[in-house]
């Protein structure tokens, strides 16, 4: 295989390959880092590589597996992570000259959990400013450009995650999402991104954004591949206080099950309004996807979940408010530090009235309560996942991302599991995405489906042209 | 762009100094039309009627992180 071959490799694909012994981490890992350092300076989607550890651990790896003690699908798969994930010695920015420095002396949990099941780190991805929103010139730090077009954003905040998976410079990420950081950069970047359920993945040692909206997931070229890394990554962690205790099952048992007899909740009410902000392309190439998940078996309702109207109003609220209190006396002390995008949302995080907080909370509770109630009615529900395609860099301010809706802070709001899978492109070219979103902790369900979409539609014979 | 019940730069420059951001009238008047865009939306969260709606967000006293 050429080392291009390589890298396009699926982490399921390159897991056989390296189990049955006919594919070398070392070699893997090195065709890695050589695409990084042939493309990245384009890209932009690291902000540290680590060459010399990567290939350390492709040989223990190797070594393992040549003595038939495999860990797992991850073992000697390399991966790597948005740099908000803690990792021991490691520096992790945040993508902020305020961390610039900041060295963790320890892994979060979710990066001992990959390395614990072998998986090879590449390095840290770059990412918007503190998580929000960006991207941001002024932040000190590379901007990740979109492989499908490098004058186009890939997305935020998981920036690099999107990029990297996209281009074949790593076969996983983890991502964060607060407000779509996950699911944004996964539809911009033509990949999968998959926010689980609140609680079901640690977010202890991820430096925090929004505490009651912050979730981890992670982004990866398939659907399965996802499913491979969550079952990592997932389960109780006593270290965060949000943990859920809920069983892990097995997320790749029912992929490849018929959708026959499933319902698809779509609420055209919100999510295809008649509204100019949202691209009609978009719109177009997301209902040629839901044609054919009817085609498989599932029956399409239409639903209606009003509240849904609000979370723009609710999910700002509750954001900055939490990360002004993470980020006041940085604020106070050396605002300079920041970036101007970041500086100017947190500061109107702080400008909130307490009234403002709870009852944008409250706003949330009806969300929830609204949402299990459909989801009586239907298995799953379905959606564009942003409502344009990524803009050019120069359309790009401190208000860009507040001004257009969001189709993914719903589901940080109510918490439940969300997925984006690439359906389609507009005809200028640039990639769309469609979310499937199901009830908490059922993210079999929403995997199967976007399974079941991805199989037939196989976007993903499809990569960037660079 | 401000809306007809946006606050005034003077009431504004009260609320940042109460929360402590320490801003000079440049720092005040450029922040200002992104407080007025979220003002607006928040303004309609406060128009809904919610009863007795609980908060979404509940202390929990059970957890142990020695478990």
């Amino acid at each position: 295989m050429t080392a291009t071959e390589l890298c396009y490799l699926t982490i399921r694909e390159a897991s056989s390959r390296l189990q049955s012994g006919q594919l070398s981490p070392v070699d893997l890992t090195r065709a890695f880092l050589d695409r990084i350092e042939q493309l990245d300076g384009t890209l932009q989607s690291y902000i540290t590589v680590l060459p010399e550890r990567a290939m350390a651990a492709a040989r223990t790896a190797e070594a393992d597996l040549l003595q038939g003690h495999a860990k797992g699908p991850l073992h000697g798969i390399p991966i790597a992570l948005k740099d908000l994930y803690d990792t021991q010695g490691i520096r992790t920015t945040a993508s902020s000259r305020v961390m610039a420095d900041r060295v963790p002396t320890e892994d979060a949990t979710t990066t001992a959990r990959l390395e614990a099941a072998g998986a090879i780190l590449l390095g840290k991805l770059s990412m918007h400013e503190f998580a929000l929103g960006g991207p941001d010139p002024t932040c000190g730090f590379p901007l990740a450009r979109n492989p499908w077009n490098l004058d186009h954003i890939p997305g935020g905040s998981s920036s690099g995650s999107g990029a990297a998976v996209a281009a074949g410079l790593c076969m996983g990420s983890l991502g964060s999402c607060t407000g779509g950081s996950i699911r944004g950069p996964a539809a911009y970047s033509s990949i999968v991104g998959l926010k689980a359920t609140y609680g079901r993945v640690s977010r202890y040692g991820v430096v925090p954004l929004s505490w009651s909206l912050d979730h981890c997931g992670p982004m990866t070229w398939t659907v399965e591949d996802s499913a491979l890394m969550l079952q990592a990554i997932a389960g109780y962690d006593p270290k965060d206080p949000t943990s859920s205790q809920a069983p892990v099952p097995d997320y790749t048992a029912t992929l490849g099950s018929s959708i026959k007899g499933l319902t698809i909740g779509v609420p055209r009410h919100f999510f295809f309004a008649d509204d100019p902000r949202i691209d009609r392309d978009v719109l177009t190439t997301v209902d040629q996807a839901l044609q054919v998940l009817e085609e498989l078996g599932a029956r399409i309702q239409e639903v209606t979940i009003p509240t849904l109207d609000y979370c723009g109003a609710a999910q700002p609220v509750i954001m900055l408010s939490e990360a002004f209190a993470y980020h006041e006396q940085n604020l106070r002390t050396k605002p300079e530090a920041f970036g101007e995008m970041v500086r100017a949302r947190f500061r109107t995080g702080g400008l909130f009235s307490s009234s403002d907080y709870v009852q944008a909370q409250r706003v949330r509770n009806v969300l929830k309560r609204q949402c299990a109630e459909t989801l009586r009615q239907v298995d799953v529900l379905a959606s564009p996942t942003m409502s344009s395609p990524a803009p050019a860099f120069s359309e790009m301010d401190a208000m860009t991302t507040a001004r257009r809706p969001s189709f993914t802070g719903p589901y940080n709001l109510t918490g439940m599991p969300a997925i984006s899978v690439p359906c389609g492109f507009t005809p200028s070219g640039l990639p769309v995405g469609l979310q499937i979103a199901g009830k908490p902790f059922d993210e079999p369900t929403v995997l199967r489906v976007a399974y079941a979409y991805e199989q037939q539609a196989r976007w993903f014979d499809q990569r960037p042209p660079i | 762009m401000t809306t007809p019940d946006a606050i005034s730069l003077e009431q504004f420059q009260i609320l940042t100094e109460r929360a402590g951001l320490n801003l000079t009238p440049d720092e005040v008047t450029a922040l200002k039309p992104m407080y007025d865009f979220h003002a607006a939306q928040i303004r309609s969260l406060h128009e809904i009627p919610l009863d007795a709606e609980d908060l979404a967000v509940s202390f929990s006293p059970t957890w142990d992180p020695q478990a």
